[in-house]
């Protein structure tokens, strides 16, 4: 099945992630099974919290890791491996919504309401829930970069630089992205 | 305290759903090199092999080189510029005040960072074998070609020029949006643009392998995609084109049209692109298929580097829609796509008919230029 990056490493601790991308460059495919096995549930977290629907979180995870493993040549410092994915697959994410949100308002896709109930943990306080049910209503409706600013403040609790750097945006673009999204979110919140 | 949301959104990360995953992934990867290669993770740990150059001629020629000798190494000019043999039929010129780093040199896969000034690449075709010289957040693949890239010494601005066979270029702020640049063209990003505003300039006027084709036949025959549609299509698997295309064939001729102008205001080229194609396939006798095909026609002109394309929608344009508003415009447009491909005949062929047709036309000092000559 998929390699156990610790066997690649006498100490028991594994390889860093430096060695696994150079030796992926290398043609390993053991080293590419090692960083998928060390990744995939920090990219599929991502993906579904991003994009709310497993399936479609699925399709973002696949073309996240393709794109990552067959462009390790491009990753300047391959130490960084694990901010460099998490930005690929925040910028493909944001494509994908764009594209979606174009078909739709065209009428050639129909809008899927994600299943809050499904998404939110039973063990949610209760506050989190109201606030996870709010943000994922409201997200469906904003535009892409919106939406994505929004849900990595918020959901993922990164700082603004941290949004900054994962969307490829400066870090002024993204506070007035999270400050548009959060003036919906406001909105929303009062109607109710 | 501010809650931590994101560890309340249930997510199965289940072995199944991983397993799965992968072997979603594993078909996807690029076709690795041989297995046997404890020889070059040995020398991937190597040392480093610097080459400076100063003073006088500075030629450095090295004759069947391991690869694991290039690994890592870093090729420095000062004031004179430097060959250097890569062993394998491949050559590259680094011009003076340059400086290129050799980040990977395998059987299967040659990488190159330029950090300073320029480097001109005569690259041997290898099946199979990916060249890539990288600069500034740009990357440039090639595959049997002659090309330069060069850096800005503010390092603010890479320029990509092609002299034969065609390369692709990505930029890390826009990973899935490859273009193509062809012999003949050249192309430049500014560092802080957005990576939709990238645009190929105009060509250079030298020779090219693809150039010299008659002008496309005149029959009702539907446009082919084209070579631009297919490259971002393979670029782009890990992108939404992928999700849109069973939309493509089933949306209305205005459906499809909207699609494609609000992809392209909002830069989504490739999308813009198919739409337009698919609608000039499905419906070609729709009254927006003129429009369709002279908007492809630019889109295939100035944003995807395919002046062959580009001639053929053009082309096509004038053929559906010859008393439009665009007429003009796609005459002119046509021999700047037959300048750029190198087909003098044709292209003044073409700027005889916009001549003719259009003497005191709002291109007739653009057009009287093209084509090289009389």
């Amino acid at each position: 099945m998929v390699a156990n990056p610790r066997s690649a490493s006498k100490s028991g601790s594994g390889p860093t992630d430096a060695a696994l991308v150079v030796a992926a460059r290398a043609g390993e495919t053991w080293a590419q099974q090692a960083l998928f096995e060390r990744y995939a549930r920090m990219v599929l977290g991502l993906s579904q919290r991003i994009l709310c629907h497993s399936a479609d979180a699925d399709d973002l995870a696949q073309d996240a890791f393709v794109y990552a493993l067959n462009h390790l040549g491009s990753l300047q410092n391959p130490q960084a491996f694990a901010a460099w994915l998490a930005s690929i697959v925040v910028r493909t994410a944001s494509k994908r919504l764009r594209t979606r949100r174009l078909l739709s308002r065209l009428g050639l896709r129909r809008r899927q309401a994600p299943d809050l109930e499904a998404v939110i943990s039973p063990t949610a306080p209760p506050d989190v829930a109201a606030e996870l049910r709010a943000v994922y209503a409201v997200v469906e409706r904003l535009p892409a970069e919106q939406r994505v600013a929004l849900l990595l403040r918020r959901v993922e609790g990164l700082e603004i630089a941290e949004t900054a750097e994962r969307m490829d945006l400066s870090p002024a673009t993204v506070k007035r992205r999270i400050a548009a999204a959060e003036a919906r979110l406001e909105r929303a919140r009062r109607l109710l | 305290m501010k809650p931590e949301l994101g560890k309340y959104v249930q997510v199965d990360l289940s072995p199944p759903r991983l397993a799965r995953l992968w072997d979603g992934v594993a078909p996807r990867l690029a076709a690795t090199s041989s297995p046997r290669r404890a020889w070059l993770m040995r020398s991937v740990l190597a040392g480093s092999l610097l080459v400076a150059a100063g003073g006088g001629a500075a030629l450095y020629s090295l004759r069947e080189p391991a690869p694991s000798v290039w690994q890592n190494a870093v090729l420095r000019t000062g004031g004179d510029a430097m060959s250097v043999n890569l062993g394998e039929g491949s050559t590259l010129e680094v011009a003076s005040e340059s400086r290129v780093e050799v980040a990977e040199s395998a059987k299967n896969s040659v990488r190159l960072n330029l950090a300073q000034g320029s480097v001109l690449c005569d690259v041997t075709h290898r099946e199979g074998r990916r060249f890539v010289v990288a600069a500034a957040g740009v990357e440039v693949r090639v595959v049997g070609t002659r090309f330069r890239v060069a850096l800005a010494p503010s390092g603010e601005r890479v320029e990509v020029q092609v002299e034969r066979g065609t390369v692709e270029v990505t930029q890390h702020s826009d990973p899935g949006h490859v273009r193509r640049i062809s012999a003949g063209e050249r192309w430049s990003v500014a560092q802080n643009a957005p990576a939709a505003s990238a645009e190929p300039s105009a060509p250079t006027p030298s020779p090219s392998e693809a150039a010299a084709s008659p002008a496309p036949s005149e029959s009702a025959a539907a446009l082919e995609p084209s070579a631009d549609a297919r490259a971002p299509q393979r670029a782009d698997k890990d992108s939404p084109l992928r999700e849109a295309t069973s939309t493509l064939e089933v949306a209305s001729a205005k459906q499809l049209l909207d699609l494609a102008n609000s992809a392209r205001r909002s830069g989504d080229i490739p999308l813009a692109a198919r739409a337009y194609e698919a609608l000039l396939s499905r419906f070609p006798r729709d009254g927006r298929s003129g429009l369709a095909a002279f908007e492809l026609g630019r889109l295939r002109l100035d944003r995807l580097g395919n002046p062959r394309g580009a001639a053929q929608a053009f082309e096509r344009a004038i053929q559906l829609a010859p008393g439009s508003g665009f007429r003009e415009d796609a005459m002119a447009r046509l021999v700047d796509a037959y300048a750029a491909l190198g087909a003098t005949d044709a292209c003044r062929r073409a700027r005889q008919s916009y001549l003719e047709s259009y003497p005191a036309g709002l291109h007739v000092s653009g057009v009287s230029a093209k084509c090289s000559g009389r």
